[in-house]
């Protein structure tokens, strides 16, 4: 945040969400390698190295496979918000997870090569010109690559230094990261599995995530649609019967810019719905004591300034309102971050419950 | 750099006569007494093409290492506020900036000399979202589609065979 930067700021519901993220890693590991090896392996005998690489690797898979479902789960659904928050940890434990695999991976298929075994793992393999024994580590390099970087810039820090969109732009890569990981798998272990419980797991997974991103990238763009009747630089918002005590509407303007129009104690204040720290979604927060809270990961701001309370210093644009025709209207021309907007009175009777 | 394709079109060449090349240089670490017994060029390309990748991902960590000093003890007091004073988490972003020391010298730069607009800061990338999604979803069905159909059935009623028995009984013949 705003104050001075610390290596993790630990807070009770870190805490809480990390271990039960270890305790489940370790259930996990402990399922497949020491209580059920026979159904999520192959039944021909392994020694322990494949036996800890499969169970890494494919423990890597699914924590990244929850990961990814995480995000359009709470778009969906905003009761999965929780799982949101601390996201970041989850993605650092799946990048050591994925490393461990490696590890076991090149230190027994390459580590008995003549040559340096991290370099027998590029040309061990180069038959890129066929589907069957196409070399899918390549794959898995790309993957564990993506995750590194993700890994290595989750800090805070690099929020405020690259700013959110650019750090948005560059954690995209989580998705490049899992199709790479599905190649992997697919041209990979999945090519080698006698039993059919894993392909089963492993497609089953692979379509939720996929059919959840559809899912929620669609319902955002049917409820982020423009509104027409814009009066010069004035675009209407919304009825004012539907402005909700507390709550906001949202509007999204020309291009990718995002408007949150809040009624707090009858009167209309309107802030930039990207929140200053991950650009998370303000308008969907809740307004107490002329604060909103992110829903992403509890930043806080003042809806009449756009500003975090002391001693944090973030700022975010705001807005100037109007009502006119039984209609909230906003201006388009935001103002610079914190600069503060006179809130306006709504008509009592228009208020919604 | 000398042109890979010299190593594959002439098969037969003797090491003598090839030039001395950065891919050839990691060909001897192998040591002259492999290098030696490493009779197909082919063979000696692909290691030198790994061994290539490792050179260029060396040169790319010491380039990071290097902004890495210069930004952890210079920069980042100059540009961030919240970092002055603030020295243990610094250990933490040095893996970042191995890896994308050319984003951090770009907004280094940027903050420096170039505030930048404001607004950018808040228009989230979003509207890519869909896109990213319909990707990924495609992607998803066609990796497991190719995979599926490629993937081979194993023999179950496969009996192994001593490879070396095999071999006496085809000299036997």
């Amino acid at each position: 945040m705003s104050v001075k930067y610390i290596p993790i700021q630990w807070n009770p519901n870190k805490w809480k969400y990390n271990s039960i993220m270890l305790i489940g890693v370790f259930a996990y590991l402990w399922l497949f390698i020491e209580i059920t090896p026979s159904i999520m392996q192959n039944e021909g005998q392994i020694n322990p190295q494949v036996h800890n690489a499969r169970a890494f690797g494919s423990c890597a898979f699914f924590m990244l496979t929850i990961i990814l479902c995480i995000g359009p789960l709470t778009r969906l659904d905003g009761r999965f918000l929780p799982l949101l928050y601390n996201r970041r940890h989850f993605g650092v434990m799946t990048t050591f997870v994925g490393i461990t695999h490696a590890g076991y991976i090149i230190n027994w298929y390459f580590a008995f090569s003549s040559s340096n075994k991290y370099e027998a793992m590029l040309f061990s393999n180069t038959s890129f010109g066929q589907l069957i024994g196409f070399p899918f580590e390549v794959f898995g390099i790309v993957a564990l690559l993506c995750l590194c970087i993700l890994a290595a810039t989750s800090h805070d820090f690099w929020l405020k230094f690259l700013t959110p969109p650019v750090w948005k732009r560059i954690h995209y890569m989580i998705y490049l990261a899992y199709a790479s990981v599905v190649v992997h798998v697919g041209l990979g272990i999945l090519q080698d599995q006698q039993n059919i419980v894993f392909p089963i797991m492993f497609i089953a997974s692979a379509f939720i995530v996929g059919a959840l991103h559809v899912l929620a990238a669609f319902k955002e763009e049917y409820n982020s649609e423009q509104k027409a009747g814009a009066i010069g630089d004035w675009v209407p918002v919304c009825k004012t019967a539907d402005m909700r005590e507390g709550y906001a509407n949202i509007i999204r303007l020309e291009g990718r810019e995002r408007v949150a129009v809040f009624l707090q104690e009858g009167k209309l204040s309107a802030i930039s719905n990207a929140c200053a720290h991950q650009n998370g979604p303000l308008g969907e927060g809740k307004v107490i004591d002329c604060l909103v809270t992110c829903p992403w990961h509890g930043f806080q701001y003042d809806v009449r300034n756009g500003r975090s309370p002391a001693p944090f210093t973030e700022k975010i644009p705001t807005y100037s309102v109007k009502v006119a025709e039984g209609k909230v209207f906003v201006d388009r021309n935001a103002n610079p971050p914190g600069t503060p907007v006179k809130p306006v009175a709504l008509p009592k009777q228009g208020v919604a419950g | 750099m000398q042109s890979t394709g010299d190593y594959e079109s002439d098969g037969n060449a003797s090491r003598a006569a090839q030039p001395e090349t950065v891919q050839y240089r990691y060909v001897k670490n192998l040591g002259a007494a492999k290098a030696r017994t490493c009779q197909s060029t082919h063979w000696m390309y692909r290691m030198s093409v790994a061994g290539t990748i490792f050179l260029i991902l060396e040169i790319w960590l010491w380039c990071g290492a290097f902004t890495a000093l210069v930004f952890l003890t210079v920069g980042i007091d100059r540009i961030d506020e919240d970092a002055r004073g603030a020295y243990i988490f610094r250990p933490l972003l040095l893996p970042g900036i191995l890896l994308i020391w050319p984003f951090v010298l770009w907004r280094w730069y940027a903050l420096e000399f170039d505030r930048g607009n404001w607004r950018n800061r808040y228009l989230p990338p979003r509207k890519v979202h869909t896109a990213v999604a319909v990707l990924l979803c495609l992607a998803i069905t066609a990796t497991i589609a190719v995979s599926w159909t490629v993937r081979q059935k194993w023999p179950a009623d496969f009996k192994p065979v001593k490879l070396s028995m095999l071999v006496v009984k085809i000299n036997e013949r």
